[in-house]
C-alpha cells in the first residue's frame, strides 16, 4: 500500500525517465565494466607475455633435455649391433601442456628402464 | 643362433627404447603446447583489450575488431562479451514494453495516439487534470542503425517518446541547420495534441517569433481569431512577459490565499478548472535576448508551471529555471531528447497534414465561439443555485468575463476594501449592480449585509428597496440611501454606524478570545455575523466641505478602513476622481487599505501612475486589480449589463421570494422625499405608549441616521422646556410645529392636554385650522385664537399657571408679527410681551409649554429680552445663518447655512452640538 501511494506521487514523466534510464544505465554500467576490464587486461597481457617467455624457455630446455636423454640412450645401445635405432623423438600433439613435469619424470624412468634392460642382456644376447 | 632367453632380453631393450622415444615426444609436445597455449591466451587478451578499450558498441563496427566466427580467438572473445552485455541489460529487457504502456496510460487520446484517431475532432476533456505526457516521436533500440543504440541480441524494440508539458514542464527545442520546418512540425503537432485534448477554451496558446510578424504556425490561423491562439508582436516581447508576470502573481495570490501551492492543487481541490492553461511558444532564432528580458523570462519560467503556464522555447539561448525538457534536432527526422537520454535517437513523428490541421483549427475555433456564445449576460454571473456560498473567509463573485471566462472580485483578507473610479457614464453604477448581484446571488442575507449609499442626484439604488411598481426588495440590503448629495451627515451617520458595529464585533471577538471574523464565527456559531459591505457611490461628496462633517468622516473612514478587515466590514468606495479629495491629502491610509481597485474606462488615478490599462479599456469593460492598482494585477473584464430595467429586478425578485420572510425590508433613506410623520417608527412607538411612561416628547423631525429615528423635545415639568422655530421658511416651520403638536397629542388621553394655537401669518391659517380640527377630532381640547386675542389669552394662561397645573401647549405661528401689539403697555399693567416672557419663564415648570415660530433671530431675542435665552431650551433653525444662533446653542460656534428642506436642531438638555434634521412632510402635502 505504501509503495502504491509513493508511486502515485511520481509523475509519469519521472517514471518515463526512470525506465528509459535503465537502457542508459545498462550502457553506462557496461561502459564502466569495459573500462575496468581494459585496465585489468592491461596487467593480464603483461603477465601473459611473461608466461609466453617462460613457455619458450621451458620448451627450449625440454628440447635440449630430450636430445640429451636420447643421445645417452643411443650411447647405451650403440655397441649392440642388432638394435635398430629408428627415428628421433618428435613432439606429440596430443601431449598435455599441464602434464610436462610428469612427462619429464616419465622420460627419466624410461631411460632407467632402458639401461636396466641393456644391463640385463646376457653375453649370448649381446 | 641365439636362444629364447637372449631374444627376450633383446626385445626388452628395443621396447624400452621405443617407450623412451614416446615419452621424450610427449615431454616435447607438452612443452610446445604450453607455449602455444600461452600465445593464444595473449592473443585473446589483446583482442579483448582492444575491443573494450574502444567500447564493444564501436568495436562491432570496426572491421579489425568486429566478430569473425571463423576465428576462434575472435569468436571466444565476442561470445564472452555478449554474455556480459546480456547480464547488464537484464533490467532494461522489458523497458520498451513498460514505456509503451506508460505512454498509453499517461498520454491518452490526442495526447498520445496517432493523429488519424483525433485530428479534426473537438476535445471534450473538461480540463480537471492534464495528461502527464505528450507524444513527439518514437525510439527503437536497435544496433543495426547506428552505434548509439543498444542490445544486439534482440530485435529492434520500438517505444513511444513523449514529453511532459502542462503543469509539469517547459520544453526547450534547439534546431540544427535547415530543420526549422521540422521544428515547426514538432511544435504544431504538440500544440494540436494539446488543443484537441481539452474542450475549447481550456488552453490558450501565445505565439511569439522574433523573426516573423504574423506567419507563425500559419495552420493555426483560424484559431487566432479567438482567445485560443494569440500571435504577439515580435518587437513587444515585453508585453507578453508583463502579461505572464501579472498572471503568475495573480494566480499565486489566489492560490496561496486558498492555501493551495499551485493552480493544479487548487483545481484538484475544487474539482473544477479555474483558469485556462497557457502555452507560450517563443521562437528566438538563436539571437541573444536583452538582459532584462532574459531575467524576466527566467523569473516567469520558475513560477509559470504553478500558474498553469508552460513555455516552449525554440532556439532561445537562455537557461530556464523550473523543470525543462529538451529536444535537440539532429536532422529533419531525428533528435535527441532529455526524456530518453543522450544515447538514444528519437525518430520524430511525421508532420501533420497542413490541410487537416487548418481544418481542425477551424473546427475548434467554431466550437469555442459557439461555447462562449457571444457576449455574456448578467444571468451568467448568477450561479445555478442561489445562496450556496459561505462568507466565513471572504466574499468572491464573478463580475464580468474575459474571453468568456469569468473574472472574479474577491473581498476578503488581502483585499478588504475596494476603490472604484471612472468618469461619469463610464459604467460605475452598472459595475456596482453586477457586483451586488453576483454577491447577493451567492451569499444569503445571513452571510452578507449591504449598506448602500449614493451621493449622486439620482436613484441608482432605489430599486433595491420596495417601491410602488415593485414590492420586492433586495433582502441583503439593510440600508439604502439615495439622493443624499446634500445630506453629507447621512454618510457620516453610516460611517458612525459601521464604527459602532466594528466596536461591537471587536468586543464579541475579545469575549471569545479570537481576532478575526472567521474565528469569531467558529467560536460563536449561533451568532449573526454576516460580512458587511458598505457601498458609497460618489463618496467624494462626503468630503466636499472643510467642516466638522469632513473631519469626522475622514477619521471614521480611516478607522474603518484600518480595522474593518479583520471584523468583516468592507468598504466599496466609488468616485469619479479620487485625487481631488482634499481631506485625504497626506493621509493615504484609506486608499492604501483599498487594495482592490476597479478602474472603469478612462478612469484616472485609481490604478498606479504607470498603469495605463484603464486608458485603453473599451466601453462596458473594467480593469479589475487586486494588487493596489499595480500593472501586474490587471484583469480586463467585460461587465455585462446589470442595470437596464428588469435585469437586476429579476434576480432581486427571486432573492426576495427566497429570503423576504426571514428578513425585513431595508431602511430607505431618500434625501429628496420628506419623511411622513404617520409612517415613522418613532411616531408609531408613541402610539403604543398609551399609559405614559417617562416624559412626553414632541417629535420635530427625522434624524439623519442609519436607523429611522426622530428628534424630539422632551417635555418634563421643568424650566426652559419651550421650542423655538427660527426662520422665514414657511412649510418647514409649520411642519415642525404640526408634528410636535400631533406627536404630543398622541401621548395624552382625551382631555389630558390642551392646545392653544394662534396664527399670526395669514397664509398659514388654513393649515393651523386643519391642525386644531384634527386635534379636536382626536378628542383633545384645541382652540384657535385670533391674533388680536393673543394678549388676553396669554394673560389668562399666565393667571392659570398656579391654579390647575393642567398641561397646556401654546402653538404660536409667527410670534414676531404679534410683538408690536404685545409690546403695548397700559399704565400699571403688564404688557402682553411681559406676560409672554413670564409664560416662557414660568410655564414649563407648571406644564405649560410654548412652541413658537419666530421668523427672525432678532425677533426672538426681542421677545426673550435680556438674559432670556435659557427659556428656550430647544431650537429648530431654518433659513437663518449659523453665526446668529450662538447664544441659543450654549454659546457654541454654529456651522449652518440654510438648506432647503432641512433644519438645524438643538436641544440644550440632550445635545452637545446642533444636528441636522429633516422636518416631516405637512399632512396636506401627503394627500
Amino acid at each position: 500500500m505504501t509503495g502504491e501511494s509513493a508511486e502515485s506521487h511520481v509523475s509519469p514523466a519521472m517514471r518515463y525517465k526512470e525506465i528509459a534510464g535503465l537502457a542508459q544505465k545498462a550502457t553506462v554500467d557496461l561502459q564502466a565494466w569495459e573500462r575496468s576490464r581494459a585496465a585489468e587486461l592491461e596487467s593480464a597481457t603483461a603477465a601473459a607475455r611473461g608466461e609466453i617467455e617462460a613457455a619458450i624457455d621451458r620448451e627450449q630446455r625440454t628440447m635440449d633435455q630430450a636430445h640429451r636423454w636420447w643421445r645417452m640412450a643411443l650411447d647405451n645401445v650403440a655397441r649392440l649391433s642388432w638394435v635398430m635405432v629408428g627415428p628421433e623423438p618428435e613432439p606429440i600433439d596430443s601431449a598435455r601442456a599441464s602434464q610436462l613435469t610428469r612427462y619429464t619424470d616419465d622420460v627419466r624412468s624410461g631411460y632407467q628402464e632402458l639401461t636396466q634392460a641393456v644391463l640385463d642382456l646376457g653375453w649370448r644376447a649381446r | 643362433m641365439i636362444g629364447k632367453k637372449a631374444r627376450q632380453q633383446r626385445g626388452r631393450v628395443v621396447a624400452a627404447l621405443d617407450e623412451l622415444r614416446t615419452r621424450i615426444g610427449l615431454a616435447m609436445g607438452a612443452a610446445r603446447n604450453a607455449r602455444v597455449e600461452a600465445e593464444l591466451e595473449l592473443a585473446t587478451q589483446e583482442l579483448e583489450r582492444a575491443i573494450v578499450t574502444v567500447g564493444s558498441d564501436r568495436a562491432r563496427g570496426d572491421p579489425s575488431l568486429a566478430p569473425r566466427p571463423e576465428d576462434p580467438v575472435s569468436d571466444a572473445v565476442w561470445q564472452r562479451l555478449d554474455q556480459v552485455r546480456a547480464a547488464f541489460g537484464q533490467e532494461w529487457a522489458d523497458g520498451p514494453a513498460r514505456l509503451r504502456s506508460l505512454v498509453a496510460a499517461s498520454a491518452p487520446g490526442a495526447a498520445g495516439q496517432p493523429p488519424g484517431r483525433w485530428l479534426g475532432r473537438v476535445g471534450t476533456d473538461s480540463g480537471l487534470t492534464a495528461p502527464g505526457l505528450w507524444r513527439i516521436g518514437s525510439c527503437a533500440v536497435d544496433s543495426s542503425t547506428d552505434a548509439e543504440e543498444f542490445d544486439s541480441s534482440t530485435d529492434a524494440e520500438e517505444f513511444d517518446v513523449a514529453v511532459p508539458l502542462l503543469d509539469e514542464s517547459h520544453l526547450s527545442i534547439s534546431s540544427a541547420q535547415g530543420t526549422r520546418h521540422a521544428v515547426d512540425a514538432l511544435v504544431e503537432s504538440l500544440l494540436m495534441r494539446v488543443l484537441s485534448t481539452f474542450e475549447p477554451g481550456a488552453v490558450r496558446v501565445h505565439l511569439w517569433d522574433i523573426g516573423q510578424l504574423t506567419a507563425v504556425l500559419p495552420n493555426f490561423y483560424p484559431l487566432s481569431r479567438t482567445s485560443a491562439v494569440t500571435v504577439h508582436d515580435p518587437t513587444r516581447l515585453v508585453d507578453l512577459l508583463d502579461e505572464f508576470s501579472g498572471h503568475i502573481r495573480r494566480i499565486h495570490a489566489d492560490a496561496m490565499q486558498g492555501g493551495y501551492p499551485s493552480l493544479r492543487a487548487m483545481r484538484e481541490a475544487k474539482r473544477r478548472r479555474i483558469e485556462p492553461w497557457r502555452v507560450a511558444v517563443l521562437y528566438g532564432n538563436g539571437e541573444e535576448l536583452e538582459p532584462e528580458q532574459r531575467r524576466d523570462l527566467r523569473r516567469i519560467a520558475s513560477g509559470a508551471l504553478d500558474a498553469g503556464i508552460s513555455l516552449i522555447l525554440v532556439d532561445v539561448p537562455t537557461v530556464l529555471g523550473g523543470s525543462v525538457e529538451t529536444v535537440s534536432l539532429r536532422d529533419e527526422h531525428s533528435a535527441f531528447c532529455s526524456m530518453t537520454g543522450a544515447d538514444l535517437v528519437v525518430r520524430l513523428d511525421p508532420s501533420l497534414p497542413a490541410a487537416q490541421v487548418s481544418a481542425a483549427s477551424g473546427a475548434i475555433a467554431k466550437a469555442l465561439v459557439a461555447k462562449q456564445g457571444g457576449p455574456r449576460g448578467f444571468t451568467d454571473l448568477v450561479p445555478a443555485e442561489l445562496g450556496q456560498e459561505r462568507s466565513t473567509d471572504e466574499l468572491r463573485t464573478p463580475v464580468g468575463f474575459d474571453e468568456g471566462d469569468p473574472v472574479e472580485v474577491v473581498i476578503g483578507d488581502a483585499t478588504p476594501h475596494a476603490l472604484i473610479g471612472g468618469p461619469s457614464g463610464s459604467g460605475k453604477t452598472n459595475f456596482l449592480y453586477a457586483l451586488l448581484g453576483g454577491m447577493a446571488a451567492r451569499y444569503s442575507p445571513d452571510e452578507l449585509a449591504l449598506y448602500l449609499l449614493d451621493f449622486k442626484e439620482g436613484v441608482s439604488f432605489a430599486g433595491l428597496a420596495p417601491g410602488r411598481k415593485d414590492e420586492s426588495w433586495l433582502p441583503h440590503a439593510r440600508l439604502i440611501g439615495v439622493n443624499v448629495n446634500t445630506d453629507r451627515e447621512f454618510g457620516l451617520a453610516l460611517l458612525r454606524f459601521l464604527a459602532d458595529e466594528l466596536r461591537h464585533r471587536s468586543a464579541a471577538a475579545k469575549e471569545h478570545e479570537v481576532t478575526t471574523l472567521a474565528e469569531l464565527r467558529a467560536a460563536d456559531p449561533h451568532g449573526s455575523w454576516p460580512r458587511i459591505v458598505a457601498v458609497i457611490d460618489e463618496f467624494q461628496y462626503l468630503f466636499a466641505g472643510r467642516d466638522t462633517v469632513t473631519a469626522l468622516a475622514t477619521s471614521l473612514l480611516e478607522d474603518i478602513a484600518r480595522r474593518g478587515r479583520s471584523q468583516g466590514i468592507h468598504l466599496v468606495l466609488a468616485s469619479q476622481d479620487v485625487a481631488g479629495i482634499e481631506a485625504f491629502w497626506g493621509k493615504p491610509a484609506v486608499f492604501e487599505q483599498c487594495t482592490l481597485r476597479i478602474a472603469m474606462p478612462k478612469a484616472r488615478r485609481v490604478l498606479t501612475e504607470t498603469n495605463q490599462a484603464a486608458v485603453t479599456a473599451p466601453r462596458w469593460h473594467a480593469v479589475v486589480n487586486h494588487d493596489s492598482g499595480v500593472a501586474h494585477g490587471n484583469r480586463l473584464a467585460h461587465i455585462p449589463d446589470a442595470s437596464s430595467p428588469g435585469v437586476f429586478a429579476r434576480l432581486q425578485r427571486s432573492l426576495w421570494q427566497r429570503y423576504a420572510s426571514g428578513h425585513g425590508s431595508p431602511r430607505l433613506f431618500d434625501g429628496a422625499v420628506a419623511p411622513v410623520l404617520d409612517e415613522s417608527a418613532a411616531y408609531a412607538e408613541l402610539a403604543q405608549a398609551t399609559a405614559l411612561v417617562g416624559q412626553p416628547r414632541a417629535l420635530v423631525g427625522q434624524a439623519i441616521a442609519v436607523s429611522d429615528v426622530a428628534f424630539g423635545v422632551e417635555l418634563p415639568r421643568a424650566p426652559g422646556r419651550n421650542l423655538a422655530v427660527l426662520g422665514a421658511a414657511q412649510w418647514p416651520a409649520m411642519s415642525i410645529l404640526d408634528s410636535a403638536a400631533r406627536s404630543l397629542a398622541r401621548q395624552f388621553g382625551q382631555g389630558d392636554v390642551e392646545f392653544l394655537a394662534c396664527c399670526l401669518v395669514d397664509s398659514c391659517a388654513p393649515a393651523v385650522a386643519r391642525l386644531t380640527d384634527q386635534l379636536q377630532r382626536e378628542g383633545h381640547k384645541a382652540e384657535l385664537v385670533y391674533g388680536d386675542e393673543l394678549g388676553e389669552r396669554l394673560s389668562s394662561v399666565h393667571a392659570g399657571l398656579s391654579e390647575d397645573g393642567a398641561r397646556r401647549v401654546l402653538l404660536l405661528y409667527g410670534v414676531d408679527a404679534a410683538l408690536p401689539t404685545l409690546e403695548r403697555k397700559e399704565p400699571g399693567t403688564q404688557s402682553g410681551l411681559d406676560v409672554l416672557r413670564a409664560v416662557l419663564k414660568q410655564g414649563p415648570a407648571r406644564g405649560v409649554h410654548v412652541f413658537g415660530w419666530w421668523r427672525s433671530v432678532a425677533r426672538l431675542k426681542d421677545t426673550l429680552g435680556f438674559g432670556g435665552t435659557e427659556d428656550v431650551g430647544a431650537l429648530a433653525a431654518l433659513d437663518v445663518q449659523g453665526s446668529d444662533l450662538g447664544p441659543f446653542c450654549a454659546g457654541q460656534v454654529v456651522h449652518w447655512s440654510p438648506r432647503p428642506g432641512r433644519a438645524l436642531f438643538f436641544d440644550r438638555t440632550t445635545h452637545s452640538s446642533p444636528e441636522v434634521m429633516i422636518p416631516y412632510a405637512l399632512p396636506e402635502e401627503n394627500s
